[in-house]
């Protein structure tokens, strides 16, 4: 019975610390600020992947939204800033914080920067190794905070306890993800392990679940 | 006896994983749309984009809930593609009222289609 108990405890032990695990990190800045609102930007691409950044872009709204902060709307801020000649992370990113909050009204802007984004294609299955830079800064242009994700990443394969069915799904697989890579989730862990579930996790904002008043 | 610790601790780990993981919103398919859209941006997958929102809107209206921060703007940026500048305006009228932090991105977005309408009004009565 005592057995029992000890297993039920560390139960608890491992999933409270899934999800409550935080590092010394400096949220002067941040809680200074305090921002309702994030202007989520096109990403920076530092690598030669064009369909990084797309990912990107895709799935940050996402976490952010469930974080409780209000997102500016990601694909009209990317039209807007098409229209005025800005196609590219880079070149926003040089306008500067206080300008781009400003013509959104957005108390807080987040950088996106994915500096390495490479596939190693194997007979078992296909290794992406993501290296992507978050930065978030408020209105004035001060950094409140930052954090890097590095991580490895397999498309699932289930096996069917057979091994030459194995290798054989797994070369289907390899083969499928060539021509239609889906790195969604991918991009959703590494947005999960900036914003949510990592040691530098966010604070809720205003529209969290548990600060609604 | 042998089986049933390691399923309570199954089980113990799946509920408090899961009490980590409720979402605050329904997003419905948003992120893989707005992939596939960015991913080849032709007619077909824009009107799936806007298929999806609009089945997620139905959804959250129909719960009482404010769509997702962003969502009702997307729509009507949509709709302004389209040349629909009094849907657009409505949108972002929707999402305003959802989402008082996007006042004034909203604000701005209608008074340009706004002066757009009047500029094409006064070119029809020109041309009457």
């Amino acid at each position: 019975m005592s057995n029992l108990k000890g297993i039920f405890f560390l139960a608890v032990g491992i999933a409270l610390t899934g999800c409550a695990t935080q590092e010394q990190y400096d949220w002067t800045a941040f809680e200074a600020a305090s921002p309702r609102s994030i202007l989520v930007l096109p990403v920076l691409n530092n690598t030669v992947d064009v369909d990084a950044p797309l990912y990107a872009l895709s799935t940050l709204a996402v976490p952010l939204g469930e974080k409780g902060y209000y997102v500016f709307p990601v694909n009209t801020v990317r039209t807007v800033l098409e229209q005025e000649g800005l196609y590219e992370g880079n070149a926003i990113k040089e306008l500067g914080s206080p300008t781009l909050a400003d013509w959104f009204g957005a108390d807080s802007v987040l950088y996106v920067e994915i500096d390495q984004w490479d596939a190693k294609y194997a007979i078992l299955a296909t290794t992406v190794t993501v290296d992507i830079n978050y930065m978030l800064e408020d209105k004035q242009g001060n950094r409140i905070w930052e954090q890097d994700v590095t991580m490895r990443y397999s498309p699932q394969q289930n096996s069917t306890g057979n091994p030459l069915a194995d290798l054989i799904g797994a070369a289907i697989a390899a083969g499928i993800t060539r021509a239609a890579p889906n790195y969604i989730p991918l991009m959703q862990q590494a947005n999960n392990s900036a914003f949510i579930s990592g040691s530098r996790a966010l604070p809720n904002g205003p529209y969290a679940i548990d600060s609604e008043q | 006896m042998n089986a049933s610790p390691v399923l309570i601790v199954a089980l113990l780990s799946l509920s408090l994983l899961s009490g980590c993981a409720s979402t605050r919103h329904d997003w419905g398919a948003y992120e893989s749309e707005l992939y596939t859209f960015y991913k080849s941006p032709t007619d077909e997958e824009k009107q799936e984009l806007t298929n999806e929102l609009a089945k997620t809107f139905a959804r959250c209206e129909e719960k009482g809930v404010n769509p997702p921060p962003g969502l009702y703007a997307e729509y009507g940026t949509f709709l302004f593609e389209e040349g629909d500048y009094d849907s657009a305006i409505e949108y972002y009228e929707k999402e305003k009222a959802a989402w008082p932090e996007s006042a004034k991105f909203m604000d701005a977005l209608i008074s340009s289609l706004n002066q757009q309408l009047t500029a094409d009004t006064e070119k029809d009565l020109k041309r009457e």
